[in-house]
Parts: structure tokens; sequence; C-alpha cells
């Protein structure tokens, strides 16, 4: 019997999405390489001008952006360079590696957490960004050249050293005098540069401002009444950049700037992208800028950001284009090279060096330009290996069950999200629930800086605050800013959203009272669990990876206005009830036509969904009158205009039935 | 006066960043051992003649030599003003500049500061002169060929003073510099590549135009001028035979495609040759039919000058926003354009 030699072989084309720039990945330094090498050269610019410099990457979905970023960090991090002021391997600069699938209101904050992580982000060897950060800098001040990089970096890493008293002498003015940083600041990094209370310390650096006041103590400080702000996160992120020298610059990559989008037109978030660039570019003499954006968002990038901040961002501009048929088969015979079973087997047909796909084969994977991206060369030579190994092509599942299974996926990763990420998931997740199921709702842009969300129907105005702080002193001042506001904006209706699982502790009594007064002036509490907490952060990774070409599917991008039709169509009770009780604190409970209502209700507990037209045939009633009924109560019916019109329940069968209890 | 106060005094001065003045030192003295100005005047002397204390400028003392303190002082001014005469470092630093120049030329021999000296005045700099000006010009070179005048123009941004003399010595050093030739009216350039023949041939495009003019009566077209001046100058006719990959059938006239190519080029930021640019925006400025302005986009990407991106979701735009892409046999629309990767 002939077996099939492929038989058991992985396939190497599996993986055709790079998850961020820290994976590890067969590279071909061919594809891209005038990026590669602009890259580089801004690099050194930074070094040796002292100011900061920028490279814009535009592609399109798939061409290999964050495979770019990911060659950068090898290059950077771990790069032998001999001559460099004896730093051996030791990395020539902080690299940070930002997603920014995040809210646009919040950037600073997910800049500032991003940052932390990858400062405090651990080398094969053991040492972290940081420790190598300050044993540059000492070997840099150490005038007579003693010690190089190395040697100080041993001696910060050895725990015999913790208690050395160089470290109040050297460290502490240090980071008061060269790096100008601030009291607080200074003994956060102490600490993580001795290696006292470092988990205590790295959540103080990420902004998590729900730090037990113990764990304050223990590091020497006090509470922050303001919680985390973007000013603030602005302050420590410029900090944490004089911390470098500008031999070692901070190498900031952002990648997928169009998943800061809420909505297709939103282009208040590509705004406030281009500001916090400018800013860094400003504020700093070390710091290179990578951003990388899809080919497709870019003329409404140019149209949306100042011209300043443009030119701030992308003094230098490189495109990545899509791979020619020889850069194409570099690419496909580097991974045929990645399995050793495979490389063994090749090795017998060295006259194909493709072997076993034939390059004729993948002629197809080519439109008329000539050209495909990375990825979907990656993919049509997947579907043509396991063609190989089966002998026949693999069925392909449907599109929607694909989106089904993912999102269970995503979901069920996202039980493990703490309180502080469930926050963020609010944040950039809620506008994209309102985008997804409040077809009737507009998004305004935010009236206070305590108001994340602002939605509005006619004159129906719905602000709605997240309040997940943990610590009460935060959340009471808050809660007192919201009071102010409040009173003096009475036409707008106030939902207040806390996660379940935080409580608010009994002596806490000022931020009860505050809380309670609140609610008696009108205000909503809405308390999400965590199921629903999950359904949202999957949805929102959802639709960030759509928007930003990186949910794949067949080889095809599924796009953010498909996954949108599939959430509505197949929405959890969970979310939808959240949205309604958000949407809901909108509606009196005096009907005008109690009856016409009471039928559509009817109809809607059923049928989760519904088309107008079906809805107009079971209650006998025109359709026109039907919409002009939802229209005038947006936060009782859901409405997705379509084409055909939909109407949904926002609650289900048994908030709407206790509802209706209460007001009976 | 007691030994106390001799090392309460080296404490406050060790523990201090900067010099410190008699009247500082005297409010930071513990009240136990505080003194009148005029014992501490006469400690301070006693500790600078035993070499315990430096005195600095204005009156002032600390636990550091300035001799050891400024060369990092004057780095750290560096860093913030690239070029700098000697005569400001002193007005920065509020020091003497018996101080300052035997500092200064400490950091110059050890390489750790440099001296621009275009003309009278010698300036400081952290940057290396001739690599400085020459990563300034080949940056300034990589939009287009320039005048010496252009260039000297771009180096004085940062270094001050540059005069053409330097340029010359400068651009010596590079071999990736090539120099234009004065022609007729076209002034000596520089440039990473060869010159482009065009403007070169003004005189001569005059004259073929005169040329077609004079015998257009006779329905002689441009193209067949073209043509026969590639024949007297004796170039194969093969070599204008379209790439193997381009369209059947589709071919578009040479001119349309320089005008494109160079529609891009003034589309794209100065110096940005890898600018990607809209297809929408190209379309606008070009002002040609639409069949015509597709079909010449996609013939130059198959002959591999241009490279094409498409867009994911075209479905998601308007019937009206889809028109300004270009669209090919196979569906897919596309949204920008950009010259080809150079290797």
């Amino acid at each position: 019997m002939n077996m099939n030699p492929l038989a058991g072989i992985p396939n190497p084309f599996r993986q055709t999405i790079v998850k961020d720039a820290w994976e590890t990945l067969q590279d071909v330094p061919e594809i891209h390489a005038q990026a590669f090498q602009t890259c580089c050269r801004a690099f050194e610019n930074v070094r040796s001008s002292r100011r900061c410099d920028s490279v814009l990457l535009h592609g399109e979905a798939g061409s290999g952006k964050t495979h770019l970023l990911g060659r950068l960090q090898r290059h950077w991090t771990s790069s032998p360079s001999a001559g460099e002021g004896g730093s051996g391997n030791m990395g020539r600069c902080v690299f940070l590696y930002c997603r920014l699938q995040t809210s646009p209101h919040r950037l600073w904050q997910h800049v500032r957490k991003t940052f932390v992580e990858d400062l405090l982000h651990r080398f094969p060897d053991g040492t972290t960004q940081l420790q190598r950060l300050v044993a540059c800098r000492f070997a840099e001040g150490d005038r007579k050249k003693q010690r190089p990089v190395t040697k100080w970096l041993g001696w910060i890493r050895n725990p015999a050293n913790r208690d050395h008293s160089g470290w109040k002498r050297i460290l502490l003015p240090w980071l008061e005098h060269e790096a100008g940083i601030g009291y607080s600041l200074q003994r956060v990094l102490y600490h993580l540069i001795t290696g006292r209370h470092v988990l205590e310390a790295g959540a103080w650096l990420k902004g998590e401002d729900s730090l037990p006041e113990e764990a304050l103590a223990l590091m020497g400080l006090s509470g922050n009444e303001e919680g985390q702000t973007e000013d603030g996160a602005r302050d420590v992120i410029l900090s944490l950049c004089r911390l470098a020298s500008p031999l070692m610059p901070v190498a900031f990559c952002f990648d997928q700037i169009e998943a800061l989008q809420t909505s297709k037109n939103d282009e208040e978030s590509l705004f406030l992208f281009g500001q916090m660039g400018a800013s860094l570019f400003n504020s700093s003499n070390n710091a290179l800028l990578i951003s990388c954006i899809q080919s497709s968002v870019m003329d409404q990038f140019k149209r949306a950001i100042r011209e300043a901040d443009y030119d701030r961002i992308a003094q230098r501009e490189e495109t990545l284009d899509p791979l020619d048929k020889n850069l194409a088969q570099s690419l496909i015979r580097s991974r045929l090279d990645s399995n050793k079973d495979l490389v063994r087997l090749r090795s017998r047909h060295s006259q194909q060096p493709l072997w076993p796909i034939e390059p004729l084969d993948l002629d197809p994977a080519f439109p008329s330009s000539g050209a495909a991206t990375a990825r979907k060369i990656i993919s049509f030579a997947g579907a043509l290996f396991d063609k190989l190994q089966t002998g026949g092509s693999v069925p392909l599942q449907d599109s929607s069950e694909f989106l089904t299974k993912e999102f269970e996926r995503r979901r069920d990763m996202a039980f493990g999200q703490d309180e502080a990420e469930s926050d963020m998931s609010l944040a950039h997740g809620l506008p994209l629930l309102a985008e997804t199921l409040g077809g009737q709702w507009r998004q305004q842009r935010q009236p206070h800086r305590d108001i994340d969300l602002l939605l509005s129907h006619g004159d129906k105005r719905i602000a709605v605050s997240l309040c997940n702080q943990q610590n009460m002193r935060s959340l009471a001042a808050r809660l007192k800013r919201l009071v102010q506001w409040h009173s003096r904006n009475k036409g707008f209706k106030m939902v207040l959203i806390r996660d379940q699982r935080l409580p608010i502790s009994r002596t806490a009594v000022v931020t009860r009272n505050l809380l309670q007064s609140l609610i008696e002036s009108g205000v909503s509490l809405c308390q999400p669990d965590m199921e629903t907490l999950a359904a949202l952060q999957a949805l929102r990774s959802l639709i960030s990876d759509a928007r930003s070409g990186d949910l794949q599917y067949g080889g095809d991008a599924i796009g953010p206005k498909t996954v949108q039709e599939w959430v509505s169509r197949n929405l959890q009770n969970g979310l939808k009830s959240f949205f309604g009780e958000i949407v809901g604190a909108s509606e009196t409970l005096a009907e005008d036509e109690p009856e016409l209502m009471s039928a559509i209700l009817a109809v809607l507990k059923q049928h989760r969904v519904v088309t107008l037209e079906k809805l107009a045939e079971e209650i006998r009633q025109p359709g026109p009158l039907i919409e002009d009924m939802v229209k005038r109560h947006p936060g009782r019916i859901g409405w997705l205009q379509g084409p055909p019109p939909v109407l949904f329940d926002y609650r289900p069968a048994e908030i709407l039935s206790s509802r209706e209890g209460d007001e009976e | 006066m007691t030994e106390e106060t001799r090392k309460a005094v080296k404490g406050i001065l060790k523990q201090s960043h900067t010099p410190k003045s008699i009247t500082q030192i005297r409010k930071e003295l513990p009240r136990s051992l505080r003194v009148s100005s005029k014992d501490l005047s006469a400690l301070l002397d006693e500790m600078t003649a035993r070499g315990e204390i430096f005195m600095w400028p204005q009156t002032r003392f600390w636990d550091h030599t300035p001799r050891t303190t400024l060369p990092q002082l004057i780095l750290e001014l560096l860093a913030k003003s690239p070029v700098v005469a000697s005569s400001k470092i002193k007005t920065a630093l509020k020091l003497p500049l018996e101080l300052i120049q035997p500092a200064l030329k400490e950091l110059v021999d050890a390489g750790r500061a440099h001296v621009w000296q275009p003309g009278k005045t010698p300036y400081f700099t952290l940057l290396e002169p001739r690599n400085t000006a020459l990563e300034i010009i080949l940056k300034s070179l990589t939009q287009s060929p320039l005048t010496e005048k252009e260039l000297v123009g771009w180096v004085r941004k940062k270094l001050p003073g540059y005069q053409a003399r330097l340029l010359k010595e400068h651009v010596s050093y590079s071999n990736q510099i090539l120099e234009h030739p004065k022609y007729g009216k076209c002034k000596t350039r520089y440039g990473l590549k060869p010159p482009e023949p065009g403007p070169y041939l003004s005189k001569a495009v005059q004259e073929i135009i005169a040329v077609q003019r004079f015998l257009a009566p006779f329905h002689v077209s441009l193209e067949a001028i073209h043509e026969a001046m590639g024949r007297e100058l004796g170039l194969e006719r093969e070599a204008r035979v379209p790439s193997r990959e381009r369209p059947q059938g589709e071919t578009v006239s040479p001119v349309t495609e320089r005008l494109i190519l160079e529609t891009i080029t003034r589309l794209q930021p100065p110096g940005q040759k890898r600018a990607l640019v809209s297809i929408r925006e190209l379309r606008r400025s070009m002002n040609l039919p639409k069949k015509d302005f597709d079909r010449a986009v996609l013939c130059l990407a198959s002959q591999g000058k241009v490279a094409l991106h498409h867009h994911d979701f075209p479905t998601s735009l308007s019937q009206a926003e889809r028109e300004a892409l270009v669209q090919d046999e196979r569906g897919t629309y596309y949204v920008g354009i950009v010259p080809k990767e150079t290797s």
C-alpha cells in the first residue's frame, strides 16, 4: 500500500495571522526589505540627531505589517552590535508594540499599559527591557568605563545586591535629576528595578488605580483620588521615555490604527491618534514612531488628522507592496523549510524548489496586477497543501458557523479577564455594541470627561458613564463630579455602569450616599455580569479584527459589516438586554398606543428577531405605523434599517415580563 | 567651630546636585551647629584649601570639582542645542570662559564633541560635521536632483554657515552622489541617479515639435516622428515591444504613462517616493476619461512599474465611491498606487 508521504506532516501554511511583534516567525528578509531599511535609517537618525523620527507604513490587510514589526523587534532588541559601547547583544532600543484595539478616548492609558508590559517583557536570557535599559544607562554614566553593560546587568540582577547602598546613592538621584521623574514614579521604578514588590509596582505603573491602601503603603505611596486620566497616563509615558537615552531610543510601534474606529465613518478616533502621535513626537527627543495603517483607510486618515500632526507621524512613508511571484515563491519555500520532516522529503526533489507544490498551481492566487498579499499567498498555498495531503479539497464550513465558533472561542477566553480589563472592554466595546444594535441611536461627541458614551435619538440623550473604580476614593470623586454634571444637564438620561464583580464596601459611606443620591435623581445603575462582559469582549475583538482585515476565513477577509450583521442575527440575550437596559433609560412609562405596543412586544417575545414585513402581517397593522411606533420608542425595541428592516427585542422574556409586572 | 560642623558641611554638599552658596549651606546646617556667615566662610575657605571641597564661580561650593563636572554639563547643553558657540555656553552655564574652554578642549580631544568652524567663530556640536552634512545631502537628494544652492540651503538648517566649498569637499567623499553636468540652461545639479535625459533635450523637443507642425499638413503624427527618430538613432524596434504581462490588445501611450508617474510623484510628500497615493486623488488630478485612466493604471501595474493596493471590502462602499476606484477584470477594486520598490 502506498502511503501519502505528506500525511501526518502539519500544514506549514496554517498560521496566516501574526498576533504581535513579539512572536517568533519564519522570516524572508527580501520581503519588504526597503521598508525595513527605512525604519532602520529612522532609528539611526534618532540616535545620531537626538531628535524624534517617524515612519508611516501602509499596506493592504495581510501585507505583513505586523510581521515587519516583528523583524524590527528582533533586529533591535537582540542583534549583536559590536562597538556599541560594549552592549554585546543587549539590544539597542526599548521596543514597544501597541495594537490599537482600544477606545480612542483612552489611547494614552492603553499606550501606558502596553509600554509597561513591554518594558517588563522578559527575553530568553531572563532579563527584562527595563533591566537592560537601566544597565545601559549605568554603563553610559560610568565615566571611568570600568564596567560594560553586561556586568552592570549581572550586578542589577544579582539578588545579593538588592539591599546594596549603591542603589539609593545612584539610582534615586539619577531618576530625579537625569530623568526628571516625579516622586511616585521614582519609588515605583526603584521597586521594580531592585526587584521589590514587583506585582504591586507593575500594576501601579500600568495605571491600575485599584491598588488597596496597604499595597500603596508598602511602596511608600499614597492613593490618587482622580484615578487614571489621559493626562496622567501621558505624563508617565513621557517620564518613561526620559529613562532611555537618545542612544537607546524608544521605538513605539503602533499597529492597526484603523481598529480605533468605532464605525466606518468614525474620523474622530483617527484625529485623536494623530494628536497623540504628534504629542509624543514633540515632547521627547528619543522616540521613534512607527505607525501601521491599512491602505484603504489612508484617504480617510489624511482627511481626519491635522496636517501638522500628519507631518510628525509620517516623517518617512513606506508602502508594503503585495508580493510578486518571485517573492511569493521565496515565502512558500521558507514555510516549507520550516518543518524538518518536510525538509527531508523535499531533499529528494531538489529540482523542484517548491515541492510538493507546483508553481503553476499558484497562478490563480494572483490578480491581474500580478501581485498578491503575503497572507493571501500563504492561505492559498495552505489550501493546496491540504489538497495534496487529503487528495481532495477540505470542505469549508459556512462563514456563519465560523463566526459562531470564533465568537464562542473568544468569549470563553474572555472569562479570564480581570476587572481592569473588563473596564477597557466596556470603554471600547460599548460604542461598537451601540453601532451594531443601536440602529436608531447616534453616537455623539463626549460632553464631559466622565461621560464615556453619549447616545442620541431625536431629543432623547443618554449619557453613559463607566464607574469601575475599585478604589473607593476614586469612585467617590467620580460620582461627585457626575452629581454636579447631572444637576447642570437635566435633559440627559444618565446610566452608570459598574462591573457586577465590584462591590462597594460597607465602610465607603460617602460613595454609597453619592450613588444613592444619583439613583434618586433618576440615574440608572446597570451592573453587567461576567457572561455579558465576556460576550462584549468577544464582540469587540471580532469587530476590531475584521476592521483591520485580520479576521480571515478560507483565504478571504471577513469585513466588519458581515460581523455586525452576524451579531445582530445571532446576538445573545445577555448583550441585547444589556444594551436594552442602557437605552431603556430613555423610556417613560406612559404609552400613547398601548395596544399596538403590546401587540408588537408579544410578537417579539415569541420571535427574538423579526422583519417589519412579517410583523406587520402577524399583527395586521400597516408597516409605516409600526415603524413610527418603534422609532418613538427606541429604548424599548431594537431597529435595524436593513434592507429588509428588522425589529428585535432588546430584553429577554424574563426581564420583560418582570418589568411589565412592575409597571402594573 | 567643631569637627562636627565640618562633617555636616561635607554631608550637605555631598547630597546636593548643584553648587551651593554660603547662605544656602548655612540654612541647611542643623540648628545646633549653625555659625555666623563669616565663620562659615572661613571654614569653607579652609576646606577648599585642603581640597576637601571645591569653589565654583559666584562664591559657591560643591564637593565636585568643576573640572570633572563641567564636561557633562556641556554635553547636556549640546544635546539640547545642536550647534553652539563657546560664548553661548558661557551664558547658559553662567561660568567663566577660563573654565569652559579647557573642558571643551577635553571633550573635543576625547571625540565626545566636535568643532564646526565654517568661518571665524568656532562652534561646538555633538554631530560629526562631515557625516551630518553628507547625511542631509543624501536625504535631500532622495526625491530629485538639486542644485548647489539648494543643497547648501538644506545643510545650513542644521549646520549654520555651511558653504558651497564645503559641499564640494563633502560630496567628493561620497561615491553615491553624482554630479550632473551643466548644459545650456541646465545648471549643475547633484543626484543619486544618473541624470534624466529629459531636461537636456528641451532644445531637441522644440525642434521636433517644429518639425511635426511643419509636417502636420501631411498627417505626420508625433508617433511617426518618434519611430523615425528611433530608426535614425539606430535603436532596435524590439526594444519597444510591450512586456509579456501587458494585457493583450491594451496599449497605453508612453505620454499617458509618463504623465501618471509624474502625477504620482507630485502627489507624494516631497522625498517620499514610497508613499501610497490614493487612486481617487490621482484620478482627480489627471483629468483623463475614466476608461483611459483605468486602462493605463492596470497597464502600469502589469508592467511592474507600479504596485496597486486593493480594497478588502468594496461592498461597504457606495456605488459612487467604487466608481472612483480602478477595477480589474476579476472584479478587484484598487484604492492605492505607488511606484514599485527599487531593489
